[in-house]
């Protein structure tokens, strides 16, 4: 999940002209949805 | 109401591992950015320097403490905390003095990697089964 956020985010942010800034925003957005993820996929 | 009951039940002190997996994960998806849209590569080997720095210590003195977890355990603990922050400290500090942009890298990689296995930490704590 965390991934491919980070991938999403490097796609938009380089059609958008800025690859770097769709990098960072992408691993923000993608670090709780990846611990939302694990939570859902462990159930702890 | 529900939130103190969730902050004032005790639980087992979770597993290190899958947060340290996820930190891990990201330091080493972060290594083909870097290199993808050419920054510079010395803020990933910091960071990842100070990921491998901060677990090697915390590994060392988990091990120290082992056989004394009572308040010499704590003691430990405390100084483990301390130290590593003073040593990022002076570190990053001394990165942004000379090198800016090497720093800054570092500081973001190293600070997503971290906001991860917090996450991931508060998750494994607080989604346990309580005592």
């Amino acid at each position: 999940m965390l991934l491919a956020a980070i991938a999403v985010g490097l796609l938009i942010g380089w059609l958008a002209g800025s690859a770097g800034i769709g990098v960072l925003i992408g691993a923000v957005v993608g670090i709780p949805l990846a611990v939302f993820t694990v939570y859902r996929r462990y159930n702890v | 109401m529900a939130a103190g009951g969730l902050f004032s039940t005790p639980r087992p002190e979770p597993g290190h591992l899958l947060p340290a997996l996820g930190g891990l994960v990201l330091i080493l998806a972060a290594l083909p950015i870097f290199l993808l849209l050419d920054w510079p590569v010395s803020g990933w080997a910091l960071a990842a320097a100070l990921w491998v720095f901060v677990h090697g210590l915390d590994y060392v003195l988990a091990r120290v403490r082992k056989p004394a977890a009572n308040v010499a355990g704590s003691a430990v603990q405390a100084f483990g905390v301390f130290f590593k922050a003073i040593v990022l400290l002076a570190i990053l500090v001394a990165t942004a003095a000379s090198h800016p942009h090497v720093a800054v890298a570092a500081v973001v990689t190293y600070a997503l990697a971290y906001t991860f296995e917090l996450g991931l930490s508060l998750t494994t704590y607080f989604g346990g089964e309580t005592r």
